[in-house]
């Protein structure tokens, strides 16, 4: 066997299970058009490695690119780069293929070092209300290469990956994708309430006994829907004003908390609650207690906001989405869990078992959580 | 009600949706542009330029000998090693460019297929990377390098019975050592540990003759195993034996990297990983480790780490599921936020080397997670997956089991 055969095998054994030491070749397209205009303003950020391996950039073969060499070759990169995209405007039942005129050579910094970045104008002659954009820069040489195409019209920005199995993007000028952004975070609100147990059981805690009232004989069913609603209307009310703060002010980074302090909270809160089920010691005014453990979760809401990575302009637009999924969430688990607490609050089953077994339950779940995250995670 | 709470956990959902956000939201990665004010100022090092240089001759024969096969192949195994030792997926992709016109035609060159196979392979593209294999495979039932291939892809995804198969297949139509240890590191992960390591040792010495790739493959399949008998040391030697052996590789720096890490040894991780920074991989451990040894470096490393993780989010790149787990548990010490992660790469990349169990496991345990904790269980009991560390580590939470 060939020892150049047996080389690759074993390239072929490893290759695998390493994922890639480098970020794969990515370009950055931005393409911007501003209402009632014909052309677009277009800045495309191209890695100036990516580039060598096609124009030959590195004229004197040291291995290093210079600022020089690559400003020698403006006219060659602009070419060969406008040369692979073609941008086409409809409107008005028009359709027109835009002239890209190159403008400035920059270069910019990425995380995986510098690009060159080629300005440019496409004029199109109408004023579009969709572009349809062909892409096939490098292509040709390298199957895994992707344009990372950004598209600005007024303030709306709309986000498209260009690949060789999928090179085409069109793109509605009018109708923003705001919405459907709006959409995705507020799907994200509602499952995060609902798959997020520890919240879940923590208003489950408030909302069990909001049917009862606690007097010398212990529990007793509420007298009327009524008292029971208004119960719960006050203690979901503050519990939300509570975590809407805390998660607005964490997400604004005006405040920042330990993960790890708040998570062992969430968990204390859980665990407070639930005792305070098997053994009253809030009976009244139990909407301070859900204000006060509603600042905590709040703090838990925005970590989970903080991992989708929202920056900028997206950001009031997240939080205002999902808090209002949240919340959307929590009403739907007070709609159902409330009309059936209010029927059965009469049965001594509810009372005497439902009612203090799950709270013992909760109770030493939530408490073992409190001790797995104390305990397990050694930094906030 | 309590029981169902166990089994809900932070699903694909969230990270779907957290794509799909991350994919429209503007990005903020980007600088200001900018005119460099000397034109000697350095912009780039292209690390592969010599390397490239040297395939210049053979880009430009593949231009002008359009019939010329061997030529072709030449050139896109050379580009594969490039993209190996530089860890840069763009040389997979230019090897896969250079194959493309011959995989259009009929009937196809069988070693184009495999070639194509591998490429798809270091892509995590593995459903393709069978599909094309099993092409090849039909073509030319005695491609030991097909079949060897097709071994490693099946024994990633756990998939032991084929891979022994697959393994059993290179007797024929290869080397002997290398069906050998082929075939004991798929056993040594399906029940026959012992045995394996035993047996892949008694040939070690033979290994001697062969050329340095075998012989580092080989010790890395050892190390792999003693690590699993809890033999650190020893792992710890073949490790240094097989990097001695490949210099540049960069998956034997991370075994050795994470090995290190696991002894409580991190200023001896960075010492292994510092000059590698332009690797993500190889980064992510320094992050790790400096974190450990409160190194004044530790930030930087892990903000570099997290800028690329970032980047590969953005892009919809899905390869880094195995190191983004590892980044959230041991630098960010998220560890619900890294089950997450983790369990998508066990479940929907099928990624299922011990690296992927180890971090699946201890994300598990440290976000009490019963269902996650089951499917481990049941897939150590359903394969007699053994590993001292592991074993000892696999235990229910306190209240999970009534």
């Amino acid at each position: 066997m060939r020892v150049g055969a047996l080389i690759l095998i074993v390239l072929a054994v490893f290759g695998a299970p390493s994922a890639y030491a480098h970020k794969p070749s990515d370009s950055y397209l931005r393409l911007e058009v501003s209402p009632h205009a014909t052309q677009l303003n277009g800045q495309w950020d191209i890695a100036l490695r990516d580039l060598d391996f096609v124009l030959d950039l590195d004229r004197d073969h040291d291995g290093t690119l210079t600022w020089g060499e690559v400003r020698n070759a403006k006219a060659r990169i602009t070419d060969y780069a406008l040369a692979h995209l073609a941008v086409e405007a409809l409107g008005a039942g028009d359709r027109s293929q835009c002239t890209l005129n190159p403008g400035d050579l920059l270069v910019d910094q990425h995380v995986d070092g510098y690009y060159a970045v080629v300005r440019f104008v496409a004029e199109c002659g109408i004023r579009p209300t969709r572009i349809i954009i062909r892409y096939r820069l490098l292509f040709d040489v390298d199957v895994t290469h992707r344009g990372l195409l950004n598209f600005t019209a007024g303030d709306s920005e709309q986000a498209e990956v260009l690949s060789i199995d999928s090179p085409a993007a069109s793109i509605s000028v009018g109708a923003p994708g705001r919405w459907r952004e709006f959409h995705g975070f507020v799907t994200e609100g509602i499952w995060h309430i609902l798959k997020g147990y520890d919240h879940l059981l923590f208003l489950l805690t408030l909302l069990f006994p909001a049917v009862l009232h606690y007097g010398r004989s212990g529990w007793v069913p509420q007298s009327t829907l009524r008292k029971s609603a208004l119960d719960v209307l006050k203690i979901v009310t503050a519990f939300t004003l509570a975590h809407s703060l805390t998660l607005s002010l964490a997400t604004l980074g005006l405040v920042h908390l330990p993960s790890r302090w708040v998570e062992s909270a969430i968990a204390a809160s859980v665990m407070l609650g639930a005792l305070n089920n098997l053994r009253p010691v809030v009976t009244r005014r139990r909407w301070v207690v859900a204000f006060a453990f509603g600042l905590i979760h709040g703090f838990g809401f925005a970590s989970v906001l903080a991992d989708l990575g929202i920056h900028g302009s997206n950001l009031v637009l997240a939080l205002v989405g999902f808090n209002g999924g949240v919340e959307l969430g929590q009403l739907a688990v007070v709609a159902a869990v409330l009309p059936m607490a209010f029927l059965g609050r009469h049965t001594v089953f509810y009372r005497r078992a439902f009612m203090p077994a799950g709270a013992a339950i909760i109770s030493v779940l939530a408490g073992y959580w409190l001790v797995i995250r104390l305990t397990t995670t050694s930094l906030g | 009600m309590i029981a169902d709470l166990w089994s809900v956990r932070p699903c694909g959902i969230f990270r779907t949706a957290a794509f799909l956000l991350l994919a429209s939201s503007s990005w903020t990665a980007i600088g200001t542009p900018f005119v460099p004010a000397d034109d000697e100022a350095v912009l780039a090092r292209l690390p592969a330029r010599q390397a490239l240089q040297g395939l210049a001759p053979l880009r430009v024969a593949v231009a002008e000998r359009r019939e010329d096969l061997p030529t072709a192949l030449d050139l896109a195994r050379g580009y594969i090693a490039i993209g190996r030792r530089e860890g840069d997926p763009r040389f997979v992709g230019y090897a896969e460019a250079v194959l493309t016109p011959w995989l259009a035609r009929t009937p196809v060159p069988e070693p184009a297929l495999v070639l194509k196979a591998t490429a798809l392979q270091y892509r995590h593209r593995f459903d393709e990377s069978l599909a094309v294999l099993d092409r090849a495979i039909a073509l030319e039932p005695l491609d030991g390098q097909a079949w060897l291939t097709k071994a490693a892809l099946l024994e990633l995804r756990g998939d032991f019975a084929e891979a022994r198969r697959a393994c059993a297949h290179l007797t024929r139509a290869s080397d002997q050592i290398l069906a050998l240890t082929c075939l004991a590191s798929v056993n040594s992960r399906n029940g026959q540990l012992v045995a394996s390591h035993e047996a892949l040792l008694s040939v070690s010495a033979e290994t001697a003759r062969l050329p340095s790739a075998i012989r580092g493959w080989s010790e890395s399949v050892l190390a792999d195993m003693a690590e699993r008998l809890g033999r650190d040391e020893e792992a710890d030697a073949e490790l240094r034996d097989a990097i001695s052996a490949l210099p540049d590789d960069p998956y034997l720096k991370a075994a050795r990297a994470d090995l290190l890490l696991r002894l409580g040894r991190p200023e001896e991780a960075i010492a292994l990983t510092r000059e590698y920074e332009s690797h993500d991989s190889l980064l992510l451990r320094l992050a790790i480790a400096g974190q450990r040894a409160h190194s004044p470096d530790a930030r930087r490393w892990a903000a570099a780490y997290e800028d690329r993780l970032e980047a590969a989010v953005r892009a919809h790149d899905s390869t880094h599921t195995r190191e983004h787990a590892l980044f959230l548990l041991d630098v960010r010490h998220d560890a619900r936020g890294a089950l997450a992660v983790a369990a998508d790469n066990w479940h929907v990349q099928r990624q299922r080397e011990p690296t992927d169990l180890r971090v699946y496991l201890r994300t598990a345990q440290l976000a009490a997670s019963r269902p996650d904790l089951d499917e481990i269980n049941r897939y150590l009991s359903s394969t007699g997956y053994e590993d001292r560390n592991l074993r000892a580590d696999v235990r229910y939470p306190a209240s999970g089991r009534p």
